[in-house]
């Protein structure tokens, strides 16, 4: 898995579904817990997201601002779990 | 023993003096010996209760990883912790009372010394859950010290109303050496001493000029007093138990163990999500992991679709009256889980509707949102009854008899301590001030304190729940 493969889906998805605004331009750093762009259900959302479009499983504990704050951050989560624990999905 | 008493003061120094004259290994089972002996002089007949649970959870979590039936073995784990639960709420009902009514000057509802009252099940059984979960899904190990495990079960300065820690980081603290330098011991300090403010001069006194009656008989106030009482209860219970949260905060820092902050000036939220991340953040993070996002997650893998109306309701209800039922387990308890679900789910439509808005609420929003809560409050603190008449006396703008001003003053105080902290965002803001002007604080404090009985002061009321 690439993770710039990974950082444009993800920054797709986030614009499109979550911010619904397809044409944002959404920064690596910008911060979007803390920022006030998502809140605990948009984190659901992106959980959900990297099952279906990654084969990732991020356990709900680890959905926190710590790592889900910034785009950069995400793809650092996404990149650990990568390693074939999608048995827990 | 209270915690804001001198008998408690004793007891920590004693204890620290203890604690750093022993060697590091003696540490951990000499907390744990204090723990429950501290436990014992609340409740000395349920303590086998806690160490009953202690030792089932223990072993129940060494027994997961290699389990042939895991499944079974966390939900007969879970199982007994909500049994526990369950049976302070049931106990509750055997001895009725109010656990709201705790005031300085009134005798607690029941003696808790004397009575079958597990107290503070409903937070060290929701510490045992979360254990459990996390071996079951691998996010942690077992723990393998028994001593380390009863002791974050146990440990006193949490053991009574939290915070709820999470074993996968209280766990770690125990292994590592214990760092105490001038600056924990000004910080833990400055924690004690704003815990005490909190809990006498505003908790205490705010809740001391509400009348009892406001909420067992609303009919006999205006909508102006009804209006003000409400909002004042919310900066009772807060000072309450933000205050208690600082004192066990800044006395664990002494032994060289950090607890979560509770609280982050919950008033200055920016909506209802918000809210709910700066009030009670333990017990909120707890129902977010363990309820709101599984439920989420499960209903969005069905339907992703953020027009699904019942995917963006059911799990913000269901957390919610999970913690109704946590705090009571009482129909007026359950409705205000129910509303404030309610406005979670519409709180949760307008971020669909308008997603990059949420967190910027327009005008009309933002003064409805301070109404909404004002409403929302009250059967939080009253029966079903008296909650319909409290609302109907809320809009029933006929006598305009106005409350005591002491009250506002107090509440104004309160939101200036939580601005200091916010706009510096620094909890220890205040440690940066001149050590002239801290010490003339302290010394006002420390007077104030005793002029308004601090040695005398009441239980606080989450050790109600």
């Amino acid at each position: 898995m690439d993770h710039r493969d990974v950082r444009s889906r993800l920054k797709s998805f986030i614009c499109a579904d979550l911010l619904r605004n397809p044409d944002y331009q959404l920064g690596d750093t910008e911060p979007l817990m803390t920022g006030g762009l998502m809140d605990s259900f948009a984190l659901a959302q992106v959980g959900v997201f990297v099952e279906s479009a990654f084969n990732v499983y991020i356990p709900d504990i680890e959905l926190t601002v710590d790592n889900m704050n910034t785009v950069d951050a995400m793809v650092r989560c996404i990149m650990q779990h990568s390693a074939g624990d999608a048995s827990h999905v | 023993m209270r915690f804001v008493s001198f008998e408690f003061a004793a007891f920590v120094l004693l204890l620290l003096a203890l604690y750093y004259i022993l060697p590091r290994r003696a540490q951990n089972p000499l907390l744990l010996a204090a723990s429950y002996g501290f436990y014992a002089t609340w409740s000395w007949r349920t303590l086998p209760l806690l160490i009953g649970l202690t030792g089932i959870t223990y072993f129940a979590g060494r027994r997961l990883p290699g389990s042939n039936r895991p499944r079974v073995l966390l939900l007969a784990g879970i199982g007994l912790n909500l049994t526990a639960i369950a049976a302070l709420k049931y106990a509750e009902i055997v001895v009725p009372g109010d656990p709201l009514l705790v005031q300085p000057e009134m005798p607690p509802r029941f003696d808790v010394t004397q009575a079958l009252i597990p107290i503070g099940v409903s937070f060290y059984a929701l510490g045992a859950i979360s254990y459990l979960i996390d071996v079951y899904r691998r996010q942690m190990a077992p723990a393998r010290a028994l001593v380390d495990f009863a002791l974050y079960m146990a440990y006193f300065p949490k053991l009574l109303a939290g915070p709820i820690e999470r074993a996968r980081v209280f766990l770690p603290q125990l292994r590592r050496s214990r760092v105490v330098d001038n600056a924990v011991v000004a910080r833990s300090g400055m924690l004690i001493t704003l815990g005490v403010i909190r809990k006498v001069l505003l908790g205490d006194q705010i809740q001391t000029l509400i009348p009892v009656a406001a909420f067992s008989d609303p009919s006999r106030f205006s909508a102006p007093e009804l209006a003000v009482f409400a909002a004042a209860f919310l900066f009772a219970v807060y000072n309450d138990f933000a205050g208690y949260t600082d004192i066990v905060r800044g006395v664990s820092a002494l032994f060289g163990i950090e607890l979560s902050r509770n609280f982050n000036a919950p008033f200055f939220a920016r909506n209802v999500f918000d809210l709910w991340l700066r009030w009670h953040v333990t017990l909120s993070l707890w129902l977010r992991d363990y309820i709101y996002m599984p439920l989420s997650r499960a209903m969005l893998r069905r339907d992703s679709s953020q027009r699904n109306l019942a995917t963006l309701a059911v799990p913000a209800v269901v957390t919610m009256v999970a913690s109704g039922l946590w705090h009571q387990a009482s129909p007026h308890m359950v409705a205000w889980g129910l509303l404030m679900g309610v406005c979670l789910f519409a709180m949760r439509v307008y971020a669909v509707r308008r997603p990059s808005g949420a967190q910027h609420l327009p005008g009309v929003l933002r003064v409805l949102l301070p109404i909404a809560v004002v409403f929302v409050i009250v059967p939080f603190r009253t029966d079903l009854h008296a909650t319909w008449e409290y609302w109907t006396g809320l809009v029933r703008w006929t006598n305009l008899r106005l409350p005591d001003a002491t009250l506002v003053i107090l509440m104004v105080f309160s939101l200036a301590v939580d601005w200091a902290q916010t706009r510096a965002e620094d909890e220890y803001v205040f440690l940066r001030w001149p050590r002239l002007v801290q010490s003339a604080v302290l010394a006002a404090a420390v007077l104030a304190v005793f002029l308004a009985n601090g040695d005398r002061s009441g239980l606080f009321i989450y050790q109600g729940f």
